[in-house]
């Protein structure tokens, strides 16, 4: 069953992830849902897959009224984040989705019409919400071509969607990254084969070393904190990527 | 109608699950009230202790309190668990009447695609029968839990007043073994009311 934990609370500022599911089927992979909020209401980021979307909406009613969610945010327009769009907006049909302008016209294949999206342009853009300015964060071809984290400046929280992710055997699969050496191995694999370009990848890292970071949320995988986001930062600078593929196979 | 039958109508008739996830909300709501309960019993305890000897009648009264709110948030614990699941039970279904409407509008594009789809439409609105009816049957075993939950709190009114009555004789901590007595019936009769407007609401009467 997925479980909403709280991550950070400042009064009514508070960031939430919806995580780690035991009994989903194991040809799904595991995401990490997270809610944002500020006062009277909250945004919901990479909402998951139409097959999570039961477990992903329970586990926050358990804690949360989610008829206060009023935004949803997608990094980008893969199935795993944004499937389940139309469940969504079946409960809600006034929420708004933060898409990449790029996407705009592809993920209405999963729900939602024209009144549904606020496109995000390439440069980024400073999201309202409650009393808070949020920032659609560029993370173009990393992985996708049209791809956005979010930072709360205030919480000193990044969501980095894609980046960061990890995929653990469950007997490591926990909530905070505890080793990192050990950790990183899990995301190795990953970040080789779904990131694509090297110098995205640099800009990237340039970008976010520059930024105050206590907490790093990927969307699969453990969560950095502290000093690990620094290591991961590195790490990755240094990671060849789009290197994935062997060269036989090519 | 049963009260079941109401929901199950409702969830069908609505495109939306909001009935249910109000009934969540009420449900936590009490659940946070009765965690006073708790507290408040444990701070008769505390202060009946305190009192000593003059406050001896008001101890045991106290002690039967903390027993009732023990029971009480097992109760809550029960009524949490069943409208978890109920909502996830509401939500699975939402899931599956989209893909089904999707199937529909496909068999209805044309003749061949009828022929193609009709077993699995059948299949399918078979499911969401039966989800429906599983839907049903959970929403009556919450009404029950949350009975009990009231016939409980009912109970335990004559408790807090006893409380109350008992306060009386507490030497000089009477005025905070009173305020403790009424505090814990007030709560009481807060969680009462509530129940009642989740039972009224279940059986539709309410909305
Ligand atoms: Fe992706
Ligand atoms: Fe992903």
């Amino acid at each position: 069953m997925k479980k909403l934990n709280y991550l950070y609370e400042d009064g009514n500022h508070k960031w939430a992830v919806i995580a780690r599911d035991p009994d989903k089927a194991d040809y799904l992979i595991d995401t990490n849902e997270y809610l944002v909020m500020d006062g009277a209401e909250a945004m919901l980021t990479d909402p998951g897959g139409i097959e999570i979307f039961p477990a992903v909406f329970a586990a926050i009613s358990a804690e949360f009224d989610p008829a206060r969610i009023t935004r949803l945010f997608a990094s980008h327009q893969d199935p795993d984040i944004i499937s389940s769009l139309a469940l969504w907006l079946d409960y809600k049909p006034e929420l708004r989705c933060y898409l990449s302008w790029l996407w705009g016209s592809f993920v209405p294949h999963f729900g939602g019409d024209d009144q549904t999206f606020i496109s995000i342009p390439d440069e980024g853009m400073d999201i309202p919400l409650g009393g808070l300015t949020l920032r659609a964060v560029p993370a173009h071809y990393l992985h996708s071509s049209g791809n956005f984290q979010l930072y709360d400046a205030k919480a000193r929280i990044l969501f980095s969607g894609d980046v960061g992710a990890a995929l653990p055997p469950p007997e490591e699969d926990m909530l905070f990254v505890r080793d990192f050496d050990r950790h990183i191995r899990h995301a190795r694999g990953f970040h080789q084969r779904w990131m694509g370009s090297n110098e995205a990848k640099l800009d990237w890292c340039e970008r976010a070393a520059a930024m105050d970071i206590d907490m790093m949320c990927p969307q699969h995988g453990s969560i950095y904190t502290g000093a690990d986001v620094g290591r991961f930062i590195n790490w990755f600078a240094e990671l060849p990527v789009g290197t994935g593929v062997s060269r036989k196979a090519a | 109608m049963e009260a079941g039958e109401v929901i199950m109508e409702r969830t069908r008739a609505h495109p939306d699950f909001h009935a249910v996830v109000l009934l969540n909300q009420e449900i936590r709501k009490i659940v946070g009230i009765a965690g006073g309960v708790y507290l408040s019993a444990m701070n008769a305890m505390l202060i009946a202790k305190r009192a000593g000897d003059s406050a001896r009648g008001f101890s045991v009264v106290s002690r039967e309190l903390q027993r009732f709110s023990n029971r009480l948030q097992d109760a809550m614990h029960l009524l949490n668990t069943r409208i978890f699941r109920l909502l996830m039970q509401v939500a699975e279904l939402k899931k599956r009447e989209r893909m089904h409407g999707h199937h529909i509008r496909a068999a209805r594009a044309g003749e061949r695609a009828r022929d193609h789809l009709g077993r699995l439409l059948a299949d399918q609105e078979a499911e969401i029968g039966q989800a429906g009816a599983e839907i049903g049957e959970a929403v009556s075993r919450l009404m029950t839990e949350i009975e009990r939950a009231g016939t409980l709190c009912e109970m335990s009114i004559a408790l807090s007043r006893a409380a109350k009555i008992e306060a009386v004789y507490g030497g000089e901590r009477a005025t905070a073994l009173r305020q403790v007595a009424e505090g814990v019936e007030t709560t009481i009769a807060e969680i009462i009311t509530t129940l009642k407007g989740l039972n009224e609401r279940l059986t539709g009467t309410g909305t």
